[in-house]
């Protein structure tokens, strides 16, 4: 039963569209791939939607909106709407980064757990509920704020990582506890396999289609965690993000109002919902594709 | 094999107690891993010389070994006086710091908390019971939208419509009337306070929906709802006494969970709405390196979450003694 390596492309390739077919006939499914869609061309080339860059400075501070820079332009005479379009390649790529090491990190905790037991797993349930206790976003603002000096993009994404794995380890692992008492399981034990090919090959694979659909519900949580913390001005200013423009729309709030350039505050925030919109609908649909009771 | 209660609760509580020693332990290692202390501003202002500067730091027991500063910590954590420290920066009690901002924290976490599930548990029974209507999915659709939009985001936008344009409500939480009475002072404080309740709300309105939509959706397919309306009883009554009374038991722990977690959004509202609040006090003594406070702090959050959470657990196990048997 050794299948080539052609066979096996072919079968990864059928499934692949067996998906794509039911996400896009799938109603919410499909408002996430358009959206996406268009962040992601707004993410790879900006200068479709501008023409003008992050760096373009005017002479002129707080013009009110018109046709020519449709956000108008902030405190430096830069031109908002360029730094949203920017912002978006940031955002998605921090949240996208992110949510990919906090199930790595999340899957390798949970299988371990679950398949060894025993003081290891013990452990690591303890660690990983002890996490759990602390609210998130405020344990992020403390780390930021506190290491602020050398802060930077990576550290905000390694750090929510480290916070946000335990609850995929929860699932992982509850996950690997079910599959271990398997007859396959049982038959590659009996066949002699170690523990470390029975979790990287038998277990870890059959987890793999949950954590993608939990992957990208998680890049919408991020995605506004991020904002929230440049929102805070815990931000990298060389890497601005979403939450960079309304950094400084907070900051300029009585010339907002004096000005009447309710766009700035406006535009940031429905880019960030259409995100998260994005996302979280195409993780509903894969979730309900990996649900067969849902089916039909 | 079920376990008793009372076996399962003192376990429960044990965990517990280590798991706040834990967490302690992990925001003390991070503070004294993160660079600076309070006084930097002081000697770079020139305000007091070096030899002071090393002294106050011996003083403030920023000289302590690791080892040392943990075991004073969890001696504080013990004996409680850990609250009666001074904070270096206001050089006041840390008891009466947070004296002053818990109780703000407090009322806007709670008002927003019951505001929000409520409005969210009320209207996911509606949708329940509503399933597959127009208004169902205009709700839903309505919801998806709302959730996917940030609170401070929201916060600011509240501002700028209802304090700035409108002028209905005020931009500074800081008292303007004088209250006169116990009542005066109520409507000060809901005034003061009901933009950021709405934007606080939000997460939990949101979130209680879509949870109480589903539980109770996935509950109308199992066949005693059937049976009970094949009985001829009426839709209210068996949604009251039999359909919720299944779905109370997670419900309960959801809701325990979900207050812990509202100060995480707390300190993100009430810097949108410059709230006098522990957000705003934690924000501040981690810029000015205010040690003790940050520690007081998250051990006051701390215990309020595990305490809410492990009260739920055993809870839950009291009512679902399948859980106990682990």
């Amino acid at each position: 039963m050794t299948m080539t390596l052609k066979e096996k492309l072919e079968e990864k390739v059928d499934s692949l569209k067996e998906v794509s077919w039911y996400v896009w006939h799938h109603k919410m499914g499909r408002v996430g791939v358009v959206i996406l869609f268009f962040l992601i061309l707004m993410a790879l080339f900006p200068s479709l939607f501008t023409k003008y860059t992050p760096e373009w400075t005017s002479n002129e501070t707080f013009v009110p909106a018109s046709w020519n820079h449709p956000c108008g332009i902030d405190q430096e005479g830069k031109d908002i709407w360029a730094q949203i379009v920017y912002g978006t390649r940031i955002s998605l790529a921090v949240g996208f980064i992110a949510a990919l090491l906090t199930v790595t990190i999340g899957a390798l905790v949970g299988t371990i757990a679950g398949y060894y037991g025993g003081i290891l797993d013990e452990i690591l349930v303890f660690i990983s509920d002890s996490i759990m206790m602390l609210p998130s976003l405020l344990l992020l603002i403390v780390i930021a704020a506190l290491f602020s000096n050398v802060w930077n993009i990576w550290y905000t994404i390694i750090v929510i990582a480290l916070i946000a794995w335990p609850s995929t380890a929860r699932m992982v692992r509850a996950q690997t506890l079910q599959l271990k008492n398997r007859p396959y399981v049982e038959a590659a034990i009996v066949l002699g396999a170690s523990k470390r090919r029975i979790i990287f090959r038998h277990i870890l694979p059959s987890t793999i289609p949950l954590l993608f659909a939990r992957a990208t519900v998680q890049i919408a949580g991020f995605i506004v965690t991020v904002a929230s913390l440049t929102f805070l001005g815990l931000g990298d200013a060389n890497n601005p993000d979403w939450g960079y423009v309304m950094y400084t729309a907070n900051k300029n709030m009585m010339m907002i109002v004096m000005k009447g350039m309710w766009q700035w505050i406006v535009v940031p925030g429905i880019m960030i919902a259409l995100a998260v919109i994005a996302f979280v609908c195409l993780g509903e649909a894969l979730q309900d594709y990996l649900n067969p009771k849902l089916r039909r | 094999m079920a376990r008793g209660i009372i076996s399962y609760a003192l376990v429960k509580i044990a965990n517990r107690i280590l798991t706040l020693i834990f967490v302690i332990l992990i925001i003390y290692t991070l503070l004294r891993l993160a660079p600076g202390t309070p006084f930097d501003q002081y000697l770079y202002q020139g305000k007091i010389t070096q030899a002071q500067y090393e002294a106050l730091l011996k003083e403030w027991g920023y000289k302590d070994s690791f080892l040392v500063g943990a075991a004073k910590v969890l001696y504080g954590m013990i004996t409680f006086s850990l609250f009666k420290m001074k904070s270096p920066v206001y050089n006041e009690p840390i008891i009466d710091l947070i004296s002053v901002r818990l109780p703000y924290t407090l009322s806007l976490v709670t008002a927003a908390y019951v505001f929000g599930s409520m409005l969210g548990i009320i209207l996911g029974l509606y949708c329940a019971r509503n399933r597959g209507t127009l208004k169902e999915s205009a709700i839903i659709w309505i919801t998806l939208g709302i959730r996917s939009l940030p609170v401070f985001w929201l916060g600011m936008v509240l501002l700028y419509i209802f304090a700035f344009k409108l002028g209905l409500f005020p931009f500074l939480t800081s008292s303007e009337l004088h209250p006169v009475n116990v009542f005066h002072r109520m409507i000060d404080w809901l005034w003061h306070s009901i933009l950021p309740i709405i934007a606080l709300s939000k997460i939990y309105a949101v979130s209680y929906l879509l949870t109480i939509r589903n539980m109770v959706s996935e509950e109308y397919t199992n066949d005693y709802v059937v049976s009970l309306r094949a009985m001829g009883l009426r839709e209210g009554y068996i949604v009251e006494r039999h359909v919720l009374r299944n779905i109370m038991p997670p419900v309960i722990t959801m809701m325990a969970i979900d207050l812990g977690f509202l100060f995480g959004g707390a300190v993100v509202t009430e810097t949108v709405f410059n709230y006098p609040g522990m957000g705003t006090l934690i924000y501040t003594a981690i810029w000015n390196r205010d040690y003790p406070v940050v520690l007081a702090s998250f051990y006051i959050i701390a215990v309020a979450v595990i305490l809410a959470i492990t009260i739920a657990e055993i809870t839950y196990a009291y009512l679902d003694p399948r859980v106990r048997r682990e």
